[in-house]
């Protein structure tokens, strides 16, 4: 079948294109009766979003599923687990792999059957990805079994893989052999001229302060284009460091978003916590702050801060622990545990549960929350920049602490995902003295 | 498309089955042996959601479910058009069902095709549970993936797709149920008549609104508030809602509802017959309107088959209400109009109309139903005993195969002793007789219409389809060779019951005759025309009269006619019937249990007068 790539720098557009050009499909008739688009992504957040996005159009209204890799293939291995039956070789290889790559690679496997391909493609005919770069040699394999029966529409950047070390040219090389390849060069995101040049410059790898022009600001060096600041700070101290983000969160306007490499590193978190909380004034009387904002956090970390309130027995009766939940069932995912153990009882008499059960209920849960919880904040948002990925906002700020590592690539591929997020302007701050001459921001220093 | 296969779990007395289905079947079996469970299980799993009637506790194995007892339901479809997956997009996909592959012959299943599962196929399920809390079942329709490793539909990783009502449309599932309403299937009341009429596009709308607009509106003269004596009463309820209701609403009577369903739903057939008056159907005579009804399901089938869709028609007892000469011609044009028809029946003659393989025998014991064809395949060239069995005697083999326990005597001549004494029993009873165990053989035991010299064959033909097969054997050496042939057999005959050394069943007749005998002997001679000085010339001249009909109804008549004979019949009879129900611990009169012979699985019985 067909499959069409959209190529092309962050913020040229790919996301709308693979949508739009998937809608296009679909008013032309692809899937026929009764048949829907599958959208695939890599986590939940993306999955959510995309959802959400493809819920927009009318044209794809009850006629598409979102859906991770990883649900995708479970489900597909699970209902033709009938033709693994007594393959050995593919059952001792699911047994090395971990609980996300075995079912992938099972259902990579069954997808060489063209009976497999034509059966999904009786479903879903059409399949869009984006973010293709992130597939990995399974989830690649199930991309091309699928391009077997279904059309595909695939969107990819090599430079904004996030996955350390791995390479990409086999992926790309085969998306963009296997069909037809539309490369994206128009910058769409933003129109700030500073801004594209940085990131082309960190993307390329040259040094940043090449395309800046440099002021002093305060003690503080800087340098700036349209659109585009990055500043040094010597200092370590908490308070000047939250005085840097806060100055400039104050002369935005609209939402920004806190980017960082290293959401764990503490003295970025000391200083963090100050911007949300204090307000400064300045020599003219006027006065800024504080920045409340919300941390965008993984769901494995939500889900750790609703179970830390909970003092759970290590095993007791349903109702044992519906009395210790009950008090916590204002959080949607505590509800659904609760639910999901209602159900068990009356549908397999099950009445003993244990602490660890009700954790994984809540972890499930919040790992579903469905588009309907998913909820889009308005005010200002801090997050990694991995959870960053494939998102714009109007303004950002990233915080670059020593404590980033990586390859030089990697830094350089962080880097440029976070620049490119930004709308209208990008403030890059960087903890640390001296470091603006190695990567990301400049080559590495010639020998 | 077929019905292949079909498997039940804990489903009503039936803890498991497994039954595989050809074109067109015909289910036979005593009452209770689990029919009428197999048709209702099709129907939960093919029939449309609001027919299927709510299920309770009792529908569940053991009629006590708890919260981990299921009724599972799986039957394997066949018979899709051009054979490909690609072709039947409503039944194959990832959001649809698995493509499965089955052996025609034997219904195996692969996961892919091979040279023995070369027919596409697709298997359904249905399972309901008892919620403990909500006191009413929950039920789920789905695509079996992997009918070896099914689990737990409702379990929470059961990855079940759901089937929907559009898609079993395709296979045209239609049940035609025993206890059935004939005189409302013409009628826009019945699920039937609407998709008939659907399918033909034949919707009197124009007629119908018509109706409805007069309804609605009569003329001013001809309004039921108009008229005289009713005026009063109408006027004088709109003074009283005057006085409540500030807007003073008038009263009107209107025929129906005055919407177009009502008009559909106040149709009702009507028959005329020659220049005869028009009546409703409910005044007609049942053979009429059940036959008209059976029409229109051919058009139905018809309309289906003309547009190239599938129709399953399973028929209970087709034999209500209609004569013998309608029941061959209609089971004969729903064989040929339907993909496939599955009928139970209580008529010998309409399961006689079905080729052997096709005839069905259901029996369910401790929970275990199987349903066994007559034979696995027509021989291609069947034995003079087998053409006689299953050819010229069919509806009379069936029909003692219907029975609970089957006796098969070694000569043709006992088959015709037993029954004309029976016969003759029955005819004498009355409501006076409080001995209450007379009429009883012919209910629970059905004799098959053996041949001489034939019975280790038969037994072996009738061994296969009935669980409770015996075995009537003259006290003589050839009696004794029998008994070896049959008592190796896997399993043997339930019973085996023996008549005296060197007795016969004249021998019996005449043993009958004894209890008063100068009066027996006298009136037998008057009615045979024979002269009988002792009960051995009445021996010898039954043996000469041995296939002669009139001889043994004569005998039999005449016999009841006198007390003491009739007490004999009865307690022989009775006996009988006794030790073949249950061998192992009947002890009547009459049997004594011959111990050497005797087995865990099979009673010796040897008459002893």
């Amino acid at each position: 079948m067909t499959l069409e790539l959209f190529e092309g720098a962050a913020g040229t557009g790919k996301t709308y294109n693979v949508v739009g050009r998937a809608a296009e499909l679909v008013r032309d008739g692809v899937l026929g009766d009764d048949r829907r688009v599958l959208a695939l992504t890599f986590m939940n957040g993306a999955r959510r979003r995309l959802q959400s996005r493809l819920g927009q159009n009318v044209l794809f209204r009850r006629r598409f599923e979102c859906q991770t890799f990883d649900v995708f293939s479970r489900t597909l291995a699970a209902r033709r687990r009938s033709l693994l039956t007594g393959n050995a070789a593919v059952l001792q290889r699911t047994a090395t792999l971990n609980q996300f790559d075995g079912p992938c690679f099972q259902a990579a496997t069954l997808l060489e059957t063209p009976a497999v391909q034509r059966w999904v493609a009786a479903s879903f005919p059409l399949v869009l990805v984006d973010e293709a770069q992130d597939l990995d040699d399974h989830r690649l394999r199930i991309l091309q079994g699928l391009a077997g029966s279904c059309s595909i529409v695939a969107a990819a950047d090599a430079f904004q893989c996030l996955a350390d070390g791995r390479d990409t040219a086999g992926v790309m090389g085969w998306l963009e052999g296997a069909g037809q390849t539309h490369r994206l060069t128009q910058p769409m995101r933003t129109e700030q001229r500073g801004l594209l040049t940085t990131a082309n410059a960190v993307r390329e790898g040259r040094d940043i302060k090449a395309v800046l022009t440099q002021s002093q600001h305060a003690q503080n060096p800087l340098w700036a284009a349209q659109g585009f600041r990055i500043l040094e700070i010597h200092a370590r101290n908490a308070q000047l460091v939250a005085w840097a983000i806060a100055n400039e969160m104050s002369q935005r306007n609209g939402q920004t978003a806190i980017l960082t490499p290293d959401a764990g590193n503490a003295s970025l978190r000391a200083a963090l916590d100050i911007v949300g909380t204090r307000t400064w004034q300045r020599k003219n009387g006027q006065t800024f702050g504080p920045f409340p904002f919300t941390w965008e956090i993984q769901d494995v970390e939500i889900a750790d801060a609703l179970l830390a309130d909970i003092q759970l027995p290590p095993a007791a009766t349903y109702a044992d622990f519906c009395a210790v939940l009950l008090p916590f069932a204002v959080n949607v995912p505590v509800a659904q545990a609760i639910s999901r153990m209602d159900r068990l009882r009356r549908v397999r008499g099950q009445n003993d549960f244990t602490s660890a059960h009700v954790e994984e209920f809540v972890r499930d849960a919040v790992r579903n929350q469905s588009r309907l919880g998913f909820r889009q904040h308005r005010g200002h948002l801090a997050m990694t920049i991995h959870r960053a990925k494939n998102r714009e906002f109007q303004n950002v700020v990233v915080l670059w602490p020593h404590t980033a590592v990586g390859s030089p690539e990697q830094l350089r591929r962080l880097l440029y995902n976070a620049v490119t997020r930004a709308i209208n302007h990008c403030t890059v701050i960087v903890l640390g003295r001296g470091r603006l001459d190695a990567p990301p921001f400049a080559p590495s220093a010639v020998p | 498309m077929h019905i292949a296969r079909l498997t039940i779990v804990g489903f009503r007395g039936v803890r498991s089955a497994d039954i595989a289905l050809g074109r067109h079947v015909v289910l036979v079996g005593p009452n209770n042996s689990g029919k009428t469970t197999i048709i209702e299980a099709l129907s939960l799993l093919f029939g449309r959601d609001r027919l299927v009637r709510r299920l309770t506790e009792h529908d569940f194995h053991g009629s006590a479910p708890d919260a981990a007892a299921r009724i599972t339901i799986v039957a394997t479809v066949t018979g899709f058009p051009h054979n490909d997956p690609q072709h039947n997009a409503a039944w194959f996909g990832l959001e649809r069902g698995v493509e499965k592959w089955i052996d025609p012959n034997v219904k195996t299943l692969s996961a892919a095709p091979d040279a023995q599962h070369t027919e596409l196929a697709v298997q359904i399920g249905f399972a309901a549970r008892f919620d403990i809390d909500e006191l009413e079942a929950e039920t789920v329709r789905f695509f079996v993936d992997d009918e070896g490793t099914l689990g737990d539909p409702f379990a929470e990783n059961a990855h079940l797709r759901t089937v929907h009502t559009k898609t079993l449309q395709e296979l045209g599932f239609f049940l035609v149920p025993a206890s059935r309403t004939w005189d409302r299937w013409i009628s826009f009341s019945s699920e039937l008549f609407r998709r008939v009429v659907a399918t033909r596009g034949g919707m009197p709308a124009q007629a119908v609104r018509a109706e409805r607009d007069r309804l609605w509106n009569p003329p001013e003269a001809e309004r039921i508030e108009n008229q005289p004596g009713l005026t009063d009463i109408v006027n004088s309820a709109n003074e009283e809602l005057r006085q409540l209701l500030p807007t003073a609403p008038q009263l009107k009577l209107r025929l129906t509802r005055t919407d177009s369903d009502s008009v559909l739903e106040t149709v009702i057939s009507h028959f005329t017959q020659g220049t005869g008056p028009t009546l409703p159907a409910t005044r007609q005579g049942t053979g009429l309107v059940s036959l008209q009804s059976l029409l229109l399901l051919l058009q139905f089938g018809k309309a289906r088959a003309e547009t190239g869709k599938s129709f399953v028609l399973a028929v209970e007892e087709p034999e209500l209400h209609i004569q013998p000469s309608q029941q061959k011609r209609l089971v004969n044009r729903l064989n040929a109009l339907c993909d496939q028809t599955i009928v139970t029946t209580h008529s010998p003659i309409v399961a006689a109309m079905f080729p052997a393989p096709d005839t069905l025998f259901i029996d369910t014991s401790s929970g275990t139903l199987t349903a066994k064809p007559l034979m696995d395949t027509v021989p291609a060239a069947p034995t003079n005993h087998q053409q006689h069995l299953l050819y010229a005697w069919r509806q009379k083999l069936v029909a003692s195969l219907m029975q609970e326990c089957v006796l098969i005597p070694e000569g043709v001549s006992d088959v015709a002793w037993l029954e004309a004494l029976q016969t003759a029993l029955e005819l004498q009873q009355g409501w006076e007789d409080t001995q209450g165990n007379r009429s009883r053989f012919s209910t629970f035991v059905g004799i098959v219409p053996t041949i001489d010299a034939k019975v280790t064959d038969t037994f072996s033909i009738i061994n296969k389809v009935h669980s409770r097969p015996c075995i009537l054997l003259d006290g003589d050496a050839d009696g004794c060779a029998y008994f070896e042939a049959v008592r190796v057999s896997a399993p043997p005959p339930k019973c085996v019951v023996f008549w005296p050394q060197d007795w016969v069943m004249e021998d019996v007749v005449t043993w009958i005759a004894r209890a008063d005998e100068a009066n027996a002997r006298a009136s037998l001679a008057t009615a045979l025309s024979g002269n009988f000085p002792t009960t051995d010339e009445l021996t010898a001249f039954l043996l000469t009269h041995k296939s002669y009909a009139p001889t043994h109804e004569s005998t039999a008549v005449t016999l009841m006619g006198n007390p003491a004979c009739r007490v004999r019949i009865g307690e022989l009879l009775g006996a009988l019937c006794d030790i073949l129900r249950d061998p192992a611990n009947a002890n009547p009169r009459l049997f004594a249990r011959v111990p050497a012979d005797s087995t865990a699985t099979m009673q010796v019985f040897r008459f002893v007068p």
